[in-house]
């Protein structure tokens, strides 16, 4: 699998849902800080000019605080009342001022904007002297008026207070209304960019779920599921998803037109007799009177092994293939000649070189104008080792039936003749006579379960198993043909033995198959061992061991298939049905186990059954 | 992955041992697939009990030798299909291109 070169990266849009315009979010948030900032700086400079204008303003006020002052001090020394009325009355006219007055603090004022309060007549001769302070500017919030207090000095006597009243101007006022008005616009500002963001944000969201598609798209990805957008993505997002489903509809269609071309070798037959024809596993060849092919289907071109382009059209006996029924076809296509000839080419003993074995079914249309011939071509390969296995298979049984067949046939003459005379012989010809049916038995029993798998309806039967029980059976059955064959068998069995869950029969079938093959290809004098052993959960392993003659790695899967016996010639003159290994098998398997081997050629072979415990079967159903 | 062939009788079974996820991988798989069918005239089944996963290579390599067998009148023959597999196969929609089977026993049985 390839990665993206670019999937290491730090991608910011891993941070955005899809379909969230990063585009549209970054800009509107570079809106917001903008509008923010410009309304910062208007209120900072809002601020300044209310700054600047105050200081302006109390200048002014100073400045003509100042003015009125020195004319007043003139007015006085000279005691000059009504020409101080006068100034009073002067400046409050001129509009620098609102009101202004003197007066001398706990005697009374001596002039003002305001006649009427003016309540003293004429300048004293004293009055209480006061330290001479800088003028004090005053400025009320509230009036929005600024009072400035100056002393006044007439003959060297301070004490005379001048307070001058004025009023702040618009200018310095005027900016409390930009700063308000800077706020309100950059609210509205950005209540207007966060409406515009929600009505395009699905636009832009669409459109940047679909550059991720994409993009996608040129990585490689072409599942439809993996491109289509949220449907909730506007109309751009529907559209290009009905564009995505028409280009898969588009694809399939082409797919499916592929694939009918395909099996038509190129040719478009969908329809009809033609069409049919080319589903058919059968080859179907058509010839004229001339040799001409005039039609074949896709398995005749396959089993003919040739271009069926160039098959149709060519003369039949230009193909190589067909050489070998050239003779019939001829014969078929002569009006005197047999109308149908079947013959069968190949050999399934050497199916290497002929690759298969092909039934030839050549048949006469006498209804056209000229006379044509029908091929039928099938493989009939597998049919054919079929019928040969079960041949052999049968060939085989009634060799393995018939030799404890005669066996018991000639004790119970032998015991039949001996009659009462001689009890020794009457009993050894009934041993022999027990022994051989039971042997008899096990064939048949073998026969019937190939029966089973056959039909598929080879099943188990749990039961508690005592497998001590089962062993020593088994070891007392084979015991006499151990030693019959001078080879020393041997039983390692564990000192306890549980009881199992099992189908008994079946596994002392499996068994008993297991240890008669290993005795039947020990040679004389070999040794065979039988080694049980349990595991804590009761799965049972039992190695059959012997020191036989081997099996080849090559036939070593092969010699569990049902009537396959090793491709060895030391082993012709075993007899032997190629049933047991199968069987033991599919037991094992029924039971959840299985069986293995491991041979050498010359050293002998270990054939492992192993059959899971009750609770290790428990674990699996569980 | 490798891949290993036995004959069961005429039938060969070819068997992918271990995940096809590679475009190497898919591309052993078509090759040998295509080999044995051109021996064979597509006497043939796949035995993909060993093989693990499958991607759209491996998935498509399938195909391709299912086509292949379609020209004559064939399908591709699987046995042994894992639940993986078999949820690969029916979500791409490719079920009806190939024939399955349970096992190696039954797919072999059923060129008879």
């Amino acid at each position: 699998m390839t990665s993206s070169p670019t999937s290491n990266r730090f991608d910011i849009r891993k941070h955005f849902a899809r379909g969230e315009s990063l585009v549209a979010a970054t800009g509107m948030a570079f809106i917001a800080i903008l509008a923010l900032a410009i309304g910062a700086v208007v209120w900072i400079s809002a601020k300044t000019v209310d700054v600047s204008a105050t200081i302006q303003a109390n200048n002014q006020s100073t400045q003509t605080s100042e003015l009125i002052a020195s004319q007043a001090e003139l007015r006085l020394r000279d005691n000059d009342l009504p020409g101080l009325r006068r100034l009073m009355l002067d400046a409050v006219a001129s509009g620098l001022v609102e009101s202004c007055e003197v007066h001398i603090p706990e005697l009374g004022v001596l002039a003002s904007s305001n006649p009427s309060q003016s309540s003293l007549n004429e300048l004293p001769d004293t009055w209480l002297t006061a330290p001479e302070l800088p003028a004090v500017l005053e400025y009320s919030e509230a009036t929005g008026k600024t009072t400035v207090r100056d002393s006044l000095v007439v003959n060297g006597q301070s004490g005379i207070v001048l307070e001058v009243v004025t009023i702040r101007g618009k200018e310095a006022v005027g900016s409390d209304s930009i700063r308000v008005s800077s706020v309100g616009i950059t609210s509205v500002g950005l209540v207007l960019v966060l409406l515009v963001y929600r009505r395009f944000r699905n636009r832009l969201g669409a459109l940047s779920a679909i550059g991720d598609s994409l993009r996608s798209a040129a990585e490689g990805e072409r599942r439809v599921a993996c491109l289509i957008v949220g449907e909730n993505l506007g109309p751009e997002g529907k559209i290009w998803n009905t564009l995505l489903e028409e280009r898969e509809s588009f694809e399939n269609v082409m797919y499916e037109h592929e694939v009918a071309e395909a099996s038509t070798n190129g040719r478009i037959e969908s329809v009809g007799l033609p069409a049919a024809c080319n589903t058919l596993m059968q080859g179907i060849v058509l010839i004229e009177s001339d040799q001409t092919v005039v039609y074949a289907n896709g398995a005749a071109s396959n089993f003919l092994r040739i271009d069926r382009e160039e098959l149709v059209g060519q003369k039949f006996d230009q193909v190589p293939e067909a050489n070998l029924i050239m003779d019939l076809t001829r014969n078929v296509l002569d009006v005197q000649g047999t109308k149908r000839q079947v013959i069968e080419i190949g050999d399934v003993e050497n199916i290497e070189v002929h690759g298969a074995v092909l039934r030839f079914v050549i048949t006469r249309i006498d209804d056209a104008e000229v006379p044509q011939a029908l091929i039928f071509i099938e493989d009939v390969t597998q049919q054919r080792l079929a019928d040969q296995s079960q041949g052999a298979f049968i060939a085989q049984a009634t060799h393995e039936l018939r030799t404890p067949l005669t066996t018991i046939r000639l004790y119970a003459e032998e015991a039949v003749e001996a009659g009462s005379d001689d009890e020794l012989i009457r009993e050894k010809a009934l041993n022999v006579i027990n022994s051989e049916t039971r042997r008899l038995e096990r064939i048949v029993g073998d026969m019937l379960c190939v029966s089973e798998i056959e039909a598929g309806s080879l099943s188990i039967h749990p039961d508690p198993v005592r497998t001590e029980q089962m062993f020593k059976s088994l070891e007392h059955d084979y015991e006499a043909q151990a030693k019959e064959k001078s080879i020393e068998m041997s039983f390692d069995l564990p000192p306890k033995f549980p009881t199992i869950q099992a189908d008994r029969d079946r596994l002392g079938q499996a068994l008993h198959n297991l240890v008669g093959n290993a005795i039947k290809y020990t040679p004389s004098g070999g040794k065979v061992e039988v080694k049980v052993s349990f595991a804590d959960n009761d799965s049972m392993r039992v190695d059959v061991i012997d020191s036989g003659i081997g099996i080849d790695e090559s036939q070593q899967e092969r010699i569990f298939d049902r009537f396959c016996r090793a491709d060895d010639r030391r082993i012709a003159q075993v007899t032997g049905s190629g049933l047991g290994l199968a069987l033991a098998r599919q037991i094992a398997r029924l039971h959840g186990g299985d069986v293995t081997v491991e041979s050498a050629i010359d050293k002998g072979s270990t054939f492992t059954m192993t059959i899971p415990g009750a609770s290790e079967e428990l674990a699996k159903a569980a | 992955m490798r891949i290993e062939t036995n004959r069961h009788g005429a039938v060969t079974v070819v068997s992918p041992k271990g995940p096809v996820q590679t475009e190497e991988d898919a591309i052993q798989l078509r090759t040998e697939s295509l080999e044995v069918l051109g021996k064979t005239l597509g006497r043939f089944v796949i035995d993909v009990t060993e093989m693990t996963f499958v991607n759209s290579f491996g998935l498509e390599a399938l195909v391709d030798v299912t086509l292949e067998l379609g020209a004559s009148g064939q399908s591709l023959k699987l046995c042994g299909i894992s639940d993986t597999l078999r949820e690969i196969i029916t979500i791409t929609d490719q079920t009806s291109k190939f024939q399955q089977f349970e096992d190696v026993q039954t797919a072999v049985r059923s060129f008879l």
